[in-house]
């Protein structure tokens, strides 16, 4: 049993290793500029749908909302005109290292969240948080048993609290 | 002082008590445990919060707030790894002495100068709080919206390394609030046909997600670190100051009680400013400077009651103004307002004795954070050893179960989620996540005393110059954009 799981570990951590090395530069400000403005352009596009209208007074429903819309796209504009005179004058740029090892590692992450939330749909809370807890530490590559037992226990002792003690009815 | 009275009968019950105690024990944990954060503490415990009564709930977070600054010093002192920002300081003297062997001593040092700090400041909170409250009640709703607006851009302005950014995270996170029905007019804004919108976010499911699920996503980018504590190094008996050693630490204590609320008061400055500033006076004005950095108990007691001093400082502007000083403030602003009470001005005048109450509570919450730490100080710093592996799940059940409580929806859970995701994108590109936060916190707010204000002048924008207070406070935002604009412009030449 210890030889299989070792060699699962000899497994993962090849390709942990290989991931390892890859790795894309972006500049933070630019990606965060165009994303800010993707979003904020959208948001105002869909608000005469989504703000509907039945007065036709100068202060209504849509004027704070939009406001902050508008603020969010100028500055972003702001932003994405500072870098693009920064590449222009050749000046230094911000950038951040994207890891493709970290970014499968929070993909499991969020995929092991997502999953706890489905698994609430069809059982009960603590079996879901039981389940749950013990992928996430095969997650971490724990090996101790006591972290098991513990991950258990807690999760039987936060269900009957919410349930017994703050009279939550839990799924 | 009918008042003063009313509020310490409404504090003394056993429920308040023990919702103290059993906040102080957490906060100490949270702050203790390298990863965690006094912020992570309160979002996942505002949940429990719902059930309880407005003073049962405020010292419950309040013991959260103030024992976290301590709990921070604990592993600071004895590993080397501050549990919160604002114990780096303590740090520098803190570990010297425990590899001397004496890290109780340390630790009595710094839970001394932090019960100092905290009671220094509760004093202050009470009698300063209610006399600037007094003249916030000459304020109407544009004054009210530019304070809003003036809290906003100062922590805009330092919760990253630049200004425009976070006013892009404020304005987001104030666009979000105002998703679901419009308390002015009746109609919707932004639920795509979604019944679980209709009333909006709340509040704690957006915190959960954008504070402790995304610490949890956070996870995927450290290496799981192993905390160890020499237990050899806590089996020290003699934890006893001398006299000297007491008289060592009273200067540098009460100049750093004073810079701690000085700096408190001051919205977007923080704990850390401020230990840091008190230690470089305290080494100043010491007599053995050349003991800083070695070992040194006073600066030890420097830091700790400047970063404890920070706490009650902080709530001046908040209960009286409603602008918080960071982001855990900024929460317990959540939690106010979860009980049903606007932050600013009218809130001495409606809700006096609940104020005072939370005041004095103050002063209990460190004598009591004094009494959790001198029994239970061997037993926090065996906490520190408990791995992440083990936490991380745990957080992520609380979290589940606290945003599942909020309405007994399911859908509540996928929206911390989005929340969550949310926090880990703008992170990446380095937007702070406290801007929306605060959004989110202050927007039904800011957009009720705007619409309300633009209503009252028919749409004309004069109205935020028609008074005094209202100039003084565009004033105030005018020299902070200035002054965080020439700090960036600094630092930037600084890096270059």
């Amino acid at each position: 049993m210890n030889k299989f799981i070792e060699k699962i570990d000899d497994f993962i951590d090849k390709i942990g290793n290989k991931l390892e090395k890859h790795s894309i530069k972006v500049p933070i400000n630019t990606v965060g500029a165009i994303l800010f403005i993707l979003v904020s352009a959208i948001l105002l596009y869909l608000v005469p749908s989504q703000i509907k209208l039945n007065t036709t007074s100068q202060i209504t429903a849509r004027t704070f909302p939009v406001l902050m819309l508008r603020i969010v796209l100028i500055f972003s504009i702001v932003l994405l005109i500072k870098e693009i005179i920064a590449i222009i004058r050749k000046k230094e740029r911000e950038f951040k290292e994207i890891s493709l090892l970290v970014e499968v590692r929070f993909l499991i992450l969020f995929c092991l969240l997502i999953l706890f939330l489905l698994m609430l749909y069809f059982t009960n809370f603590i079996l879901s948080s039981i389940i749950f807890g013990v992928l996430m530490l095969v997650y971490f590559r724990s090996k101790r048993i006591s972290s098991y037992i513990i991950i258990i226990i807690a999760a039987i002792l936060i269900g009957l609290l919410f349930q017994k003690v703050l009279h939550v009815r839990l799924p | 002082m009918d008042l003063f009275f009313q509020g310490f009968e409404l504090l003394f019950n056993i429920p308040n008590l023990l919702y103290m105690n059993l906040g102080l024990l957490l906060g100490v944990i949270f702050g203790a445990i390298p990863g965690l954060t006094v912020i992570l503490c309160i979002v996942l415990f505002l949940p429990f919060t719902y059930s309880l009564g407005a003073v049962e709930s405020f010292m419950f977070l309040l013991g959260m707030y103030c024992s976290g600054s301590y709990g921070g010093s604990i592993s600071a002192i004895l590993i080397k790894t501050p549990g919160t920002p604002h114990a780096a300081a303590t740090m520098l003297d803190g570990y010297p002495l425990t590899k001397k062997g004496q890290s109780m001593k340390a630790l009595t040092v710094a839970l001394r100068a932090s019960t100092f700090g905290g009671i220094f400041s509760a004093v202050v909170l009470l009698f300063f709080a209610p006399k600037v409250a007094k003249f916030a009640q000459m304020m109407g709703t544009p004054e009210y919206f530019l304070i809003c607006a003036f809290g906003l851009t100062i922590i805009a302005g330092v919760s990253g390394n630049s200004l425009v950014k976070g006013i892009i995270a404020g304005a987001f996170g104030l666009f979000l609030s105002t998703i679901g029905i419009d308390a002015m007019s009746g109609g919707t804004r932004f639920i795509f046909n979604n019944i679980n919108l209709y009333s909006g976010i709340a509040l704690v499911i957006s915190l959960i997600g954008l504070f402790a699920l995304s610490e949890v996503l956070a996870k995927s980018e450290i290496h799981s670190k192993k905390n160890r504590v020499d237990s050899s190094s806590l089996a020290e008996r003699n934890t006893k100051l001398s006299k000297s050693e007491k008289k060592q630490t009273r200067k540098p204590m009460i100049l750093s009680g004073i810079i701690g609320v000085i700096i408190g008061v001051i919205p977007g400055t923080g704990a850390s400013m401020a230990s840091f500033f008190s230690y470089d006076r305290a080494k100043k004005i010491s007599k053995k400077p050349e003991e800083f950095g070695k070992g040194s108990i006073e600066g030890i007691s420097a830091c700790e009651t400047a970063n404890n001093a920070v706490t009650g400082a902080t709530l001046i502007p908040l209960l009286t103004l409603g602008i918080p000083g960071d982001g855990s403030v900024a929460i317990m602003l959540g939690a106010l307002m979860i009980n049903g009470l606007t932050p600013g001005p009218n809130l001495f005048v409606e809700n006096g004795p609940i104020m005072y109450a939370i005041m004095i509570g103050l002063i209990f919450v460190n004598i009591f954070m004094f009494l959790q730490g001198k029994f239970l100080t061997k037993w926090f710093a065996r906490i520190i050893s408990v791995p992440v592996e083990v936490l991380t799940p745990i957080i992520v059940m609380f979290c589940f179960a606290g945003a599942f409580s909020v309405n007994s929806s399911l859908f509540d859970i996928s929206v911390t989620l989005v929340f969550a995701l949310i926090a880990y994108i703008v992170s990446k590109f380095e937007f702070s996540t406290i801007p929306i936060l605060l959004g989110l916190v202050l927007g039904t707010l800011t957009e009720e005393n705007f619409r309300r204000s633009l209503v009252l002048s028919d749409g004309s924008w004069s109205i935020f110059i028609s008074s005094p207070i209202c100039i003084v406070f565009l004033i105030f935002i005018v020299i902070t954009i200035f002054l965080i604009l020439k700090s960036q412009i600094q630092n930037k030449k600084k890096g270059e």
